[in-house]
């Protein structure tokens, strides 16, 4: 039962994370609200028109794949190229639009190159990426010209391409700033955003844009800390709502009626990515639902419906290796496997229930029945798939005992052995990340990177990524140790993102920041009030990181201790130890 | 092989292909099924694909231990900051661990150590509900005490005594604390804690140790009997069933064997004991406790044998005896007394020894009080024999070490060592070593003072037993002993000794013949016949005895008796053959050569003797005088000299008597018998008409004050006598001058001596002042006399005229001188002294001497007259004066003549009175001579004279 509530307590933390919940400080609130203010005065006020500059607007159909990088090249002017993150490339999909401009336009007869990749995103995860190009000439005149790259999908005979609309101006229409506007939140720069919203709000003779308009001001203004989030009513919010039911349903011990809710949102055919996501996290409770009651074969039909790659894999590998093995009492199974220990993600109890193996009783060495060396080899399966991934991952870090203690159990010592001893001594080089990254952000380097990130605007992904470049894919299977640095500057940062305190204080930082490079050269006095702030903000996101990332340490500590403490278990024989 | 890994290769990315072509067509997500069931499975459908190898379960035999990794694994999860169950258990295994791995290497590794103690005190401190606390602090003790920290483990071990009391290891931990405790002599402190482990009861493993520590901590704090009540039940239980005697089988029983504490409780129990007091402290015990157990002797033996190890022979003794004292009849008794005997001895305590054996042979001697009519076993009766000997010979033994000076303590020892003999002997005649007892019981009793029954026990010992090695020196021992008695005995009873000894002497000859002492026997024999007098057989038995070689002292003794035998019997020629074969045995320092040298000499002397009684005095003075040559400086030869020169002087053959006799003198001057010699000399002298050697001889007996005054007078008469016969001057004069002094009395010889010596003065010496100096004497003599003799007057008168002539003679000399009347009163006094002498003489009224005296005086005047005419005259005198002179003178001397002529006269007037003799003719002639007128020319050959009418 109380592992029951836990997880009720965990999964709402979940769902909690997936949405980002502005809870800044007065004074960061008030400061961004005088500098937006300001920010919008001075916008107003240096408008002017550049008509060298060609404005692009780069825009997606909903269907058409996801544009990962555009290079673009004016002429033979020097080419400016973006990387979108996912988040970007989703937001293009829906009417979104990525604004830049290219110098080098003169009158006349003007040649633009494209050279793009385009990614399938499918549930699946792979991502099919292909190249593409364009080239495009246009004439232009002494208004300037706007260019709209709209990115169709792709259909059987041709791959997307970008189609090109000209218009010649030296700005977007209003619904060209709003998908720019869009794109802007979608990269959480809610201030510029704002800012913008705020001056088209004031020039906008479009009545049909205003709500629009007011909409997208009033998420940017929730974003800042100016007001309160509207509640939404979408496709994803009903099912989240059904999700939180149910689990509410397993909290009031209405296991067969959660079970059926859960089991009806785990089947859902949903495309969403929030609502795969949330498919895939009612599949995950549910089977860990069953895993607690001991009905493995349901729980390992939904634990096998998880998406993976996805954001509860690990989970469910994990999940599913413990409901292979958990004993089956049929086909007059007489011995099956017993053990109080049942792992948990959140909060492992294997080193208590080691522990609570009475220490009298040598491990049993049983002679594992056929069914149950099929259970075991079942069990390895998605453990082995699961260890293989990012270590600094609890679920891989369990995994990774769950297969020796296993192994151990069915009397495989010497492999047991083994898989203790690298689990160990892999946890001892997350110790060592973990090290340095504390390290690392206590000496501003995280702060550091992330403003150094900031301040590249090719990189959407970076941006998206608290502005950290991405990760090298499986990073920790690099034979040569990276430096410290680097590591520590690119493992942690994903996990610390999952953190409501971290995401929303980042969040803030950002805004503060965005704020301060909107006014710090119009208005000083607001400028370095708001370096106070950003200076305290900065603290407090080292704190919350540090906090974070020693509290993921101490996690993986316990993991470490039971790699040892299992090590130790099967070293120490008391009985063979006094012979020696 | 290449080949089939090159075609698995290719089937692997032909696989890979496929699924990712499947993956496309159904274009379903990628999910946690569908991974893992294209993953490690046994088929796709098409191909058969192994599992992976990483998936391979492959069970082994458990993994060795390794402590050293599991300390590793166990100190780096520490550092971890786990859970207070993980960090618990981590802390107390691992520090198990290191305890357990010093524990088995042995090898101390202090910095493990101190690890281990850390380990477990964080664990007491930071997790004081672990439920193994317990257990922890069992640990922690285990590793103070590999630390040396004892008293930390004791610490520990109480703590969790005092805290666990449901813990498992409670029996454990105050067990080992209780021996950390005992080990650090804190006796008291563990007597506690083994209590509790014994409180634990029986099924506790460490019950039995715990017991036993138990009893051990009470012991070790002297609480004795509190220990026994531990110790005992321990014994009642795990010894064998059954009445117990020996340790050694009772530790031996299998069921006992196994156990390690019986023995150790047996030797405690026995060490309570000895404390308490030994053998008295079980004694009182049981009395106390009222109940014997059954290994009750077990008990006393052990105490016994522990104590002996201990050195402690004496308490032994006593609890050996103690056993006795509870159990008097118990078959065992004897042994104990035994044991008893053998602890003594092994403490040299030889007094308690002997007194442990006495007790031994009063118990358990045959027909004792233990024995009944029972005859007592083999062994019993082994002892006995041993103790009784043993008895015997301590006493014996002790008896002779004793000083000569503790007569009484020796006689004592003697006394009993053979009491003990005799009980040996009573006991055991049978014995093959009786007759060695018997030997011995005789000289036990022989020194004991026991001399007659010694002597008569070595004749048993010497005659009764067959093939007796010692029979003969037991025969002589007898002899010894006899002697001995003799000795000792009263003189009365002296004679009967001494017959024993012969007897046993002489038979002991008769049946030893070639016994080594047998001429001293039978020496010996001959000297105690000698000494009862049994002469004849002492002859017989010298004799025999000499028969053998011998040794000279020996010999010399029985050569003596021989010789004496034989002078006692009166057969002195034979005695005096041998004595003379004695003397050459006898060293010349040797005491007995005067003796025997005497008793030669006695029995030459006897031969003497024999002859002289016989009437042959040629022969007794022959052998009389041999003696001065066999058996020179015995004392009888001045006696033989002096009966040889008797015997010579009877046969009047003076020079061999006098020979003899001056050699008696010259030898034997002091020699009683040297003033009879001297007078036999003398009168040998005399005889032999030597008087001259007479005389000496006899002036010698007359000076030897020993001899009569009357003997002393004569000799010297006769030495005078005989010497004026010999004409010697000299010693006449001495002779009568010796007498003279020495015997004034009677008068008359002396006066008699007086007028010699004045003669031989006058005569022989012509020594006139002697002559005068003993006519003094003789008027002296005469005059001082008492009683005066004729003869003395006489003699008195005659020296007066003498000394008168002599004056006058001397006043004729000094004739006158001028000037006269300086001479002439010299010439006057001298005639004065004359005549006064003549005076004198007269005046004795002898009718010769007075009539010479009257003469004498008329011739003095005369002369004196004469000499004042014939005096010179004086040279100036011429003529008439001297005429003058010449007439004065004439009439001066003129009447002197007349005096001279009235005297003679007067002389010649005694021709009336019947005188005539010379002085009277003499007066005639003178007058005649003066007056010639009236008396001249008369014819003087006329008888008759008118004027004499």
């Amino acid at each position: 039962m109380r592992m029951q509530r836990r997880w009720i307590v965990a999964s709402l933390m979940f769902m909690a994370a997936s949405g980002a919940q502005a809870q800044q400080t007065g004074n960061s609130t008030a400061l961004i609200s005088e500098a937006l203010n300001a920010n919008v005065a001075t916008s107003v006020a240096n408008t002017s028109a550049d008509i060298t500059l060609a404005q692009v607007y780069i825009g997606s159909q909903v269907e058409a794949p996801f544009i990962r990088d555009i290079t673009l090249r004016l002429n033979d002017s020097a080419p400016v190229r973006y990387e979108f993150s996912d988040t970007e490339s989703r937001a293009l999909q829906r009417s979104a639009q990525y604004q830049l401009k290219l110098s080098g336009l003169k009158e006349g007869v003007n040649q633009l190159r494209a050279d793009f990749h385009t990614a399938t995103a499918s549930d699946k995860g792979i991502k099919v990426l292909k190249q593409g190009q364009l080239t495009k000439s246009f004439s232009s005149g002494s208004s300037g010209v706007t260019l709209q790259l709209t990115l169709s999908k792709a259909t059987l005979m041709s791959d997307a391409a970008f189609d090109i609309s000209i218009r010649e101006s030296t700005a977007g229409t209003t619904q060209n700033q709003l998908s720019t506007v869009d794109f802007m939140m979608a990269g959480g720069e809610y201030f510029p955003a704002a800012s913008t919203l705020i001056r088209l709000m004031a020039n906008n003779q479009d009545a049909t844009l205003s709500e629009a308009i007011q909409k997208r001001l009033s998420a940017c203004h929730a974003a800042l800390g100016l007001q309160s989030r509207e509640p939404t009513q979408t496709g994803d919010d009903l099912l989240t709502t059904r999700f939180n039911q149910a689990l509410l349903s397993i909290q009031q011990n209405k296991g067969l009626e959660a079970t059926t809710e859960l089991d009806a949102i785990g089947l859902s055919e949903v495309t969403e990515s929030s609502a795969l996501s949330l498919r895939d996290q009612a599949n995950l409770v549910l089977a860990y639902h069953f895993l607690n009651q001991g009905q493995g074969d349901k729980a390992i039909s939904a634990f096998e419906r998880i998406r993976s790659p996805g954001p509860y894999s690990n989970a469910g590998l994990l999940g599913l290796g413990w409901a292979l093995l958990l004993p089956v009492n049929r086909d007059g199974v007489a011995n099956p496997i017993t053990t109080t220990r049942y792992p948990t993600i959140v909060t492992p109890r294997l080193t208590a229930d080691i522990v609570a193996l009475k220490r009298e009783q040598a491990p049993r060495v049983p002679s594992a029945s056929k069914f149950q060396q099929t259970a075991l080899r079942k069990a390895l399966v998605p453990w082995t798939e699961l260890i293989g991934r990012d270590p600094t991952d609890p679920t891989v870090q369990e995994g990774m005992l769950a297969i020796a203690w296993t192994l151990y159990h069915f009397g495989a010592y010497a492999q047991a052995q083994t898989d203790y001893t690298r689990a160990a001594d892999q946890f001892e080089k997350a110790r060592g990340w973990y090290d340095s990254a504390i390290a690392s952000v206590s000496n501003g380097g995280m702060i550091a990177a992330i403003n150094a990130r900031d301040a590249v605007d090719d990189n959407g992904w970076a941006r998206a990524n608290a502005s950290l470049p991405p990760m090298r894919p499986r990073w920790w299977l690099g034979n040569t140790p990276e430096p410290p640095k680097t590591v520590a500057d690119t493992f942690y940062f994903e996990r610390l993102l999952l953190s409501d305190d971290y995401s929303e204080a980042l969040q803030t930082y950002r805004n503060l920041m965005m704020a301060d490079s909107a006014i710090k050269d119009s208005d000083n006095a607001l400028h370095s009030r708001l370096s106070a702030a950003i200076t305290a903000q900065r603290a407090q996101l080292e704190s919350i990181a540090v906090a974070n990332l020693t509290a993921q340490k101490k996690q993986l500590d316990k993991y470490l201790i039971e790699a040892r403490f299992a090590l130790a278990t099967i070293y120490d024989r008391p009985e063979l130890a006094s012979a020696q | 092989m290449k080949q089939a890994r090159l075609l698995k290769s290719a089937v692997v990315a032909i696989l890979a292909l496929h699924c990712a072509a499947s993956a496309a067509a159904d274009n379903k997500p990628s999910t946690v099924g569908s991974i893992t069931h294209n993953n490690g499975l046994n088929s796709n459908g098409i191909l058969q694909i192994a599992t992976p190898t990483i998936l391979r379960v492959t069970t082994s035999k458990p993994l060795p231990a390794n402590p050293r990794e599991a300390l590793i694994q166990y100190d780096r999860l520490i550092e971890l900051d786990p859970d207070p169950v993980i960090l618990a258990e981590a802390l107390r295994r691992s520090a198990d661990l290191r305890v357990q791995m010093i524990d088995a290497s042995g090898d101390f590794n202090e910095v493990e150590l101190r690890k281990a103690i850390s380990n477990y005190k964080r664990l007491l401190s930071e997790i004081p509900t672990y439920e193994h606390t317990d257990r922890v602090l069992y640990q922690l003790a285990r590793a103070y005490q590999l630390n040396g920290d004892n008293e930390s483990a004791i610490n520990s071990l109480k703590t969790l005594v005092a805290s666990y009391p449901d813990s498992l290891r409670i029996g454990d931990a105050a067990f080992r604390s209780a021996e950390l405790l005992f080990a650090s002599g804190k006796y008291d402190q563990a007597e506690p804690l083994y209590r509790a482990v014994f409180n634990l009861g029986k099924d506790n493993p460490l019950y039995r140790t715990g017991e036993y520590k138990y009893g051990w901590s009470l012991y070790k704090q002297s609480k004795y009997e509190q220990a026994l009540a531990i110790f005992i039940p321990i014994l009642d239980r795990d010894l064998p069933a059954g009445e117990l005697t020996d340790s050694s089988s009772a530790l031996a029983a299998p069921t006992v064997k196994g156990s390690p504490y019986v023995a150790e409780t047996l030797r405690v129990t026995s060490l309570s004991f000895a404390a308490l007091g030994g053998g008295k402290a079980i004694n009182d015990y049981f009395a106390k406790s009222g109940r014997d157990p059954r290994y009750y002797a077990l008990l006393y033996s052990d105490l016994g044998n522990m104590l002996i190890d201990r050195q402690r022979y004496t308490d032994a003794a006593e609890t050996y005896s103690s056993f006795i004292a509870r159990y008097p009849k118990h078959a065992l008794a004897p042994d104990f007394q035994t044991q008893v005997i053998a602890a003594y001895r092994k403490g040299g305590f030889n007094e308690l020894t002997i007194s442990a054996k006495e007790t031994y042979v009063d118990l358990y001697a045959p027909g004792s009080a233990y024995w009944g009519k029972t005859a007592p076993p083999a062994k019993v009766l082994t002892e006995l024999r041993q103790d009784l000997s043993d008895l015997g010979s301590y006493y014996h033994a002790r008896a002779q070490k004793t000083p000569l000076t503790e007569t009484a303590a020796r006689q004592s020892d003697f006394s009993k060592a053979a009491s003990w003999y005799k009980k040996t002997i009573e006991a055991f005649p049978d014995a093959p070593q009786v007759a060695a007892t018997s030997m011995l019981y005789a000289d036990a009793l022989y020194d004991g003072g026991q001399t007659e029954a010694a002597a008569q026990q070595y004749a048993v010992t010497a005659y009764s037993y067959a093939a007796n090695p010692k029979a003969a020196e037991a025969a002589y021992a007898g002899v010894q002993a006899w002697q001995r008695l003799a000795r000792e005995v009263a003189e009365t009873a002296q004679t009967p000794a001494l017959l024993q000894s012969i007897a046993a002497s002489l038979k002991l000859a008769n049946t030893f013949p070639q016994h080594p002492k047998l001429s001293a026997v039978l020496a010996r024999a001959a000297n105690d016949l000698y000494a009862i007098k049994d002469y004849p057989q002492v002859i017989v038995v010298a004799q025999r005895a000499m028969q053998k070689p011998m040794p000279t002292e020996l010999r010399r003794e029985t050569q003596g008796a021989l010789a004496d035998a034989y002078f006692a019997q009166k057969q002195y020629p034979q005695a005096e053959i041998a004595y003379t074969a004695l003397l050459p045995l006898l060293e010349a320092t040797d005491a007995k050569r005067p003796a025997a040298n005497e008793q030669l000499a006695a029995s030459i002397y006897k031969q003497g003797e024999a002859a002289r009684d016989a009437g042959d005095l040629r022969a007794a003075a022959n052998h009389f005088q041999r003696i001065a040559r066999i058996a020179p400086g015995t004392s009888i030869q001045a006696n033989s000299d002096y009966d040889a020169a008797a015997a010579f002087i009877n046969l009047q053959d003076w020079k061999n008597a006098e020979t003899t006799l001056e050699t008696f003198l010259s030898r034997y001057p002091k020699n009683a018998l040297a003033a009879d010699a001297d007078k036999k000399l003398a009168f040998a002298y005399q005889k032999d008409n030597r008087p001259l050697q007479a005389s000496e001889a006899y002036a010698r007996i007359a000076a030897r004050n020993t001899e009569s005054a009357d003997t002393r007078r004569e000799a010297a008469w006769l030495a005078a006598q005989l010497s004026d016969k010999a004409n010697a001057t000299a010693p006449t004069a001495r002779a009568y001058e010796y007498y003279v002094s020495n015997f004034p009395q009677p008068l008359d010889r002396a006066m008699t001596a007086r007028r010699r010596l004045a003669d031989l003065a006058r005569n022989n010496s012509r020594d006139d002042a002697l002559y005068q100096r003993w006519l003094r004497e003789l008027i002296d003599a005469d005059t001082t006399a008492s009683t005066r003799s004729d003869v003395s007057k006489q003699m008195a008168a005659q020296a007066n005229l003498e000394l008168g002539q002599i004056a006058a003679a001397k006043a004729r000399t000094l004739t006158l001188s001028m000037p006269v009347n300086k001479s002439l009163p010299k010439r006057k006094s001298a005639t004065e002294t004359a005549i006064a002498s003549f005076e004198r003489a007269a005046s004795y009224g002898y009718a010769n001497v007075t009539t010479a005296a009257t003469y004498e005086i008329g011739m003095a005047y005369r002369d004196f007259g004469r000499a004042l005419l014939d005096s010179p005259r004086p040279a100036q005198l011429q003529g008439d004066a001297l005429e003058q002179y010449n007439i004065l003178l004439e009439e001066q001397a003129n009447p002197f003549e007349e005096k001279a002529i009235v005297i003679h006269e007067a002389n010649l007037q005694r021709l009336r009175q019947g005188l005539w003799n010379d002085s009277i003719k003499k007066s005639v002639a003178a007058l005649a001579d003066l007056s010639p007128a009236k008396y001249g020319k008369r014819e003087q050959r006329e008888n008759s004279y008118d004027s004499l009418r």
